[in-house]
């Protein structure tokens, strides 16, 4: 599926901070033994929040509802260098990485005409989502 | 008393390349997907220039592609970004193998990378090939891109039925094209001539041959799904090449699941009976004899051998039966395959696979010269196929820099040497920015027909505007 489909699976947050095992064996880099992202003690700089995989630790500020909207992304690019970046539900993910100077080709710009761009979705989340339609 | 004596180069644009010390020169052959994608990655370790055969950019992407098909021609944002990359310098209208070798290309070049693609197309080998009335995609496509080569072809479109061999993405974009309804294109940049006769085509039934089955089928989705819904045209399919298939798509994988699902429902639901138009797929069936009339003037019918399919999946094969068809046509278009031919003596070339032999986009047995794009690999695959490919090449190619295998350390002259060289041949070579002077006299000619652009389909007036 084109990366540029909109993200749209929420993360809820919580005031606490919670540990989250993330599940290297979906990726790409852990397979290549080309991980080099250390979880622990990670630190997100110039961010107010520390994160780790899906979770957040929110600030005081925001409300429920903004909250629902956020979605933490974390883009691994080939170096194994670890970038996470703020989204909203329903933000095009090809737009958001280069947002962020994330290299990642769109050969048509997100028409959905090329596949240049495209997610591997692992089976557990893949079941999640709705059937493809032909149109 | 001090003086301070202060001595300025001044670089204008015109004048790039000129410093003595110029860093690693690398030059690439063929100025289309390939040849810009690998550009794209080398610009960042070295200068690049690339040399194209035309007056204009772009290759496959503006004479292959649909003209329905605009958003895939997005590419050419990023392509231009490339091409005015103070890094880079596009030299169009020089014929790599005729103005200039390729060895004298590896003389001012520390590298050359060869991505000048399929320029010529696997023939059918039958009797009646060549008669009036036959095509092969690759022309035919050309003609409706505005390919200059193609601009005299006057396919006669005053015929019922059409027959395609093939049945790949090319195939179904020629099918599309003789389909579709006039609205669909007119604000395209297909060329206006194309236009002209399709709209007073009397093509109304196109039937696409394939050798083996659904399951083998080499199209996508994307492709069959517009054919599916092309307005006032029902699809017209054999039941009976479709034996078997509903109990074979459990096994499938995704894509080709999805794929063959699409196919059954059109074969179910056919589409529309007050449809003046029609397609469909025609399988197990191989070309063997171009008919002609009592005149023997022209093509009037193709003859089909029937085929049995051994083996199953990607790997199986067609066998003969014996049995023969017939099919009356005005129209016939060969879609089996584009094929790379050799560009010069001084390049290995294979050709029995129709490429240049090479290990990961090092050609063989020959230091500093790399290839990329379909003369490496042979004509298949779309834009992000080519994509990896040239990234493939381009990454190699400077790990061999990075690793002392290309001499750095001999300075190359460069577009310098090669411009020189072409100006005592005569041949002036046409600049990014010249490109962009024709790119912008045909968008101008095709706002006043209401269209994306009107190409220029004459090399003479291309190089006339470019040179103004």
């Amino acid at each position: 599926m084109a990366a540029s489909a909109a993200v749209r699976s929420a993360v809820s947050l919580t005031q606490r901070f919670v540990r989250v095992s993330p599940d290297c064996s979906i990726c790409p880099l852990y397979r290549l033994n080309a991980c080099t992202g250390a979880i622990d003690g990670f630190t997100a700089p110039n961010r107010r929040l520390r994160t780790s995989i899906g979770v957040c630790q929110s600030a005081d500020s925001s409300s429920p509802e903004e909250d629902e909207r956020v979605v933490n992304v974390v883009f691994i690019d080939r170096s194994g260098q670890r970038i996470p970046v703020e989204a909203r539900v329903g933000d095009n993910a090809l737009h958001l990485a280069h947002k962020h100077g994330i290299e990642l080709e769109g050969a048509c710009e997100a028409s959905l005409a090329c596949s240049t761009c495209h997610v591997y979705v692992s089976s557990k989340h893949y079941e999640k989502l709705p059937e493809p339609e032909e149109r | 008393e001090w003086s301070l004596c202060v001595c300025v180069c001044v670089c204008g644009p015109g004048v790039r390349g000129l410093s003595s010390s110029s860093g690693p020169r690398v030059c690439i052959v063929g100025g289309g997907p390939a040849g810009f994608y690998t550009a794209q990655q080398l610009l960042k370790n070295t200068a690049v220039d690339i040399y194209e055969r035309l007056p204009v950019p772009f290759g496959l992407v503006r004479f292959g592609v649909a003209p329905d098909h605009p958003e895939v021609k997005n590419v050419i944002n990023t392509f231009t970004q490339t091409g005015q990359h103070e890094r880079c310098s596009f030299h169009g209208n020089v014929n790599v193998g005729k103005d200039v070798t390729i060895d004298e290309l590896r003389q001012a070049y520390h590298a050359v990378v060869l991505s000048y693609g399929a320029e010529g197309n696997r023939s059918m080998g039958i009797p009646g090939e060549g008669l009036p009335g036959v095509f092969s995609a690759k022309d035919f496509v050309g003609w409706y891109n505005g390919l200059p080569s193609n601009k005299e072809l006057h396919p006669d479109l005053s015929f019922e039925t059409a027959v395609i061999l093939g049945q790949g993405n090319v195939a179904l974009d020629v099918a599309r094209i003789l389909l579709a309804p006039v609205e669909m294109l007119k604000e395209t940049d297909i060329t206006q001539n194309a236009l002209e006769a399709l709209a007073g085509s009397k093509v109304r039934r196109v039937l696409i041959v394939g050798r083996r089955g659904p399951l083998q089928i080499a199209c996508t989705i994307k492709e069959l799904r517009e054919m599916v819904n092309l307005p006032n045209t029902r699809a017209d399919m054999l039941p009976a090449d479709f034996e078997g298939i509903a109990e074979a798509l459990k096994d499938l994988p995704r894509p080709r699941k999805r794929l063959t699902e699409l196919m059954m429902k059109a074969v179910k639901e056919g589409g529309d009976d007050k449809a003046e138009k029609c397609w469909g797929f025609r399988f197990f069936r191989s070309p063997v004899e171009v008919l002609a009339g009592a005149d023997g003037k022209r093509a009037t019918g193709i003859r089909l051998a029937l085929n049995k399919l051994e083996g199953s999946g990607e790997s199986a094969r067609a066998e003969v039966t014996g049995q023969l068809e017939d099919v009356d046509c005005g129209l016939i278009i060969s879609s089996i395959g584009y094929k790379s031919i050799p560009i010069d003596p001084a390049v290995p070339f294979d050709p029995r696979r129709a490429i240049v032999p090479n290990e990961m986009g090092r050609v063989q047995d020959t230091a500093g010269l790399y290839c990329s794009g379909w003369v490496k690999r042979g004509p298949t695959g779309v834009i992000a196929t080519t994509m990896n490919d040239s990234f493939d090449t381009a990454r190699v190619l400077i790990q061999d820099m990075e690793a002392g295998k290309l001499d750095l350390s001999v300075n190359k002259p460069g577009a310098q040497a090669i411009t020189a060289l072409l100006q005592t041949r005569g041949v002036r070579a046409v600049l990014f920015s010249q490109w962009e002077k024709i790119n912008a006299a045909e968008e101008k000619r095709g706002k006043s027909l209401g269209k994306a652009r009107e190409k220029l389909l004459d090399v003479d007036e291309m190089l006339k505007i470019a040179w103004s």
